[in-house]
């Protein structure tokens, strides 16, 4: 096996630097998850149904935005896990891991 | 109302239940309605708008200033190759699609709370509006003075159409201040004249009036409830392109399916390092990988 080079060496600390910076991406998005969350309104006595009707269709959207912005979230980390794991294992075949 | 019906020698016994109770019951009725249909607190709304206006900023702002997606996905399509390559590059660009997505679809939430704050505030003021109208109208009939062509200002069914017709893009929301959607309801109001010259006529206007003004409220309210219905379904069709995928096992150096040709620098011959990449794999999943299940950790002391 020729040695994998300096070329490569470089790459895979670039991909190790991306895969620690990712997870921060993923925190500041989660950040107004909590904002979407809070809105869903409660019903209250006396109400008429088109007033309940109308809060329960935007807490059901914020919730959804809420809902897809974990998702994202969660599956930023994950692709920076997998970039780290692949650049573990790229350190060793380079006798540096 | 009471006055100028005692005024005209009538009952006024509104709810045909002659007794001493009368005025009490038509307090009670008006604030029975105002219970029922001015529940959504402007103020309370105006303080959503803002707070999910900033969340909306948030997202776009503040989730990724320096860029690291674009850079990651650049990086990698610089100088590396193969099917978890383009895998990798996909994800990172629908992490940016959820971004905007995210960013556009709460400030459509932002407008539906700004399309109810217009509503409750406009209709408020028409209700208050005709009660006024109607009082000044009671006392001029219990005087004797007929009506003097008093109007109000009556909030018709085309006032949340007019407001999404006047906004040309979520974008939009971000630097309009709740208050301008007020703005935005033009002809919706009209001004109506207060019905009737002698007492029951006139009692029979307000009701009638005040029975549309509520018909029109809960029409106004359906239509932002059918509005964000069209939004919520929108935004369900983008779910394939703006959610991240799960990682795929071929770009999982846990699965058995990854392999060095799946993600591969670009200055390398696959095959010439795939079996020690390969063997180099399995030792690191041997070392990382946890014991499954919550027995098998207990055992192990973790």
């Amino acid at each position: 096996m020729p040695p994998p080079g300096q070329g490569f060496a470089t790459q895979v600390s670039e991909i190790e630097r991306h895969a620690r910076e990712l997870p921060s991406v993923a925190d500041r998005l989660r950040g107004p998850i909590a904002v979407l969350t809070e809105h869903t309104a409660t019903p209250r006595p006396l109400q008429i149904e088109a007033v309940s009707a109308v809060e329960r269709a935007y807490g059901t959207f914020t919730d959804e935005l809420a809902n897809r912005q974990r998702i994202a979230s969660d599956r930023i980390v994950a692709t920076a896990e997998a970039l780290h794991d692949i650049a573990a294992v790229y350190r060793r075949v380079d006798g540096q891991g | 109302m009471i006055a100028m019906l005692r005024a005209d020698g009538l009952d006024p016994d509104i709810v045909g239940v002659p007794d001493q109770e009368d005025s009490d019951v038509l307090a009670k009725s008006i604030e029975v309605d105002a219970e029922q249909y001015m529940s959504m607190n402007p103020e309370r709304l105006a303080e959503e708008y803002d707070e999910i206006r900033r969340a909306a900023s948030n997202t776009k702002r503040l989730t990724d200033p320096d860029d690291v997606v674009g850079s990651t996905k650049t990086e990698i399509e610089a100088w590396w190759t193969g099917t978890a390559s383009v895998a990798f590059c996909d994800q990172l660009t629908a992490v940016e699609s959820c971004i905007d997505a995210q960013h556009e679809y709460t400030l459509y939430a932002a407008q539906a709370v700004g399309m109810m704050f217009a509503v409750n505030v406009k209709f408020r003021a028409s209700c208050v509006d005709l009660m006024e109208s109607t009082a000044d109208v009671c006392d001029s009939v219990a005087r004797k003075l007929g009506n003097t062509g008093t109007r109000w200002s009556e909030v018709g069914l085309h006032l949340i159409g007019n407001v999404i017709g006047a906004i040309r893009s979520p974008a939009s929301i971000a630097d309009l201040a709740i208050t301008e959607f007020l703005g935005m309801i033009g002809k919706a109001v009209e001004s109506k004249p207060v019905d009737g010259a002698e007492a029951i006529p006139v009692v029979a206007g307000y009701n009638s009036a005040r029975d549309r003004l509520f018909a029109s409220y809960e029409d106004n309210l359906g239509q932002i409830g059918d509005w964000l219905a069209g939004i919520r379904s929108e935004y369900s069709d983008l779910a394939t392109t703006t959610i991240p995928e799960p990682v795929p096992r071929i770009a999982d150096v846990d699965s058995p399916d990854f392999r060095y040709g799946n993600f591969v620098y670009s200055g390398h011959h696959a095959a010439d390092y795939a079996p020690e990449v390969e063997r180099e794999r399995r030792k690191y999943v041997d070392e990382t990988s946890k014991p499954d299940g919550v027995i098998a950790q207990r055992l192990g002391g973790s």
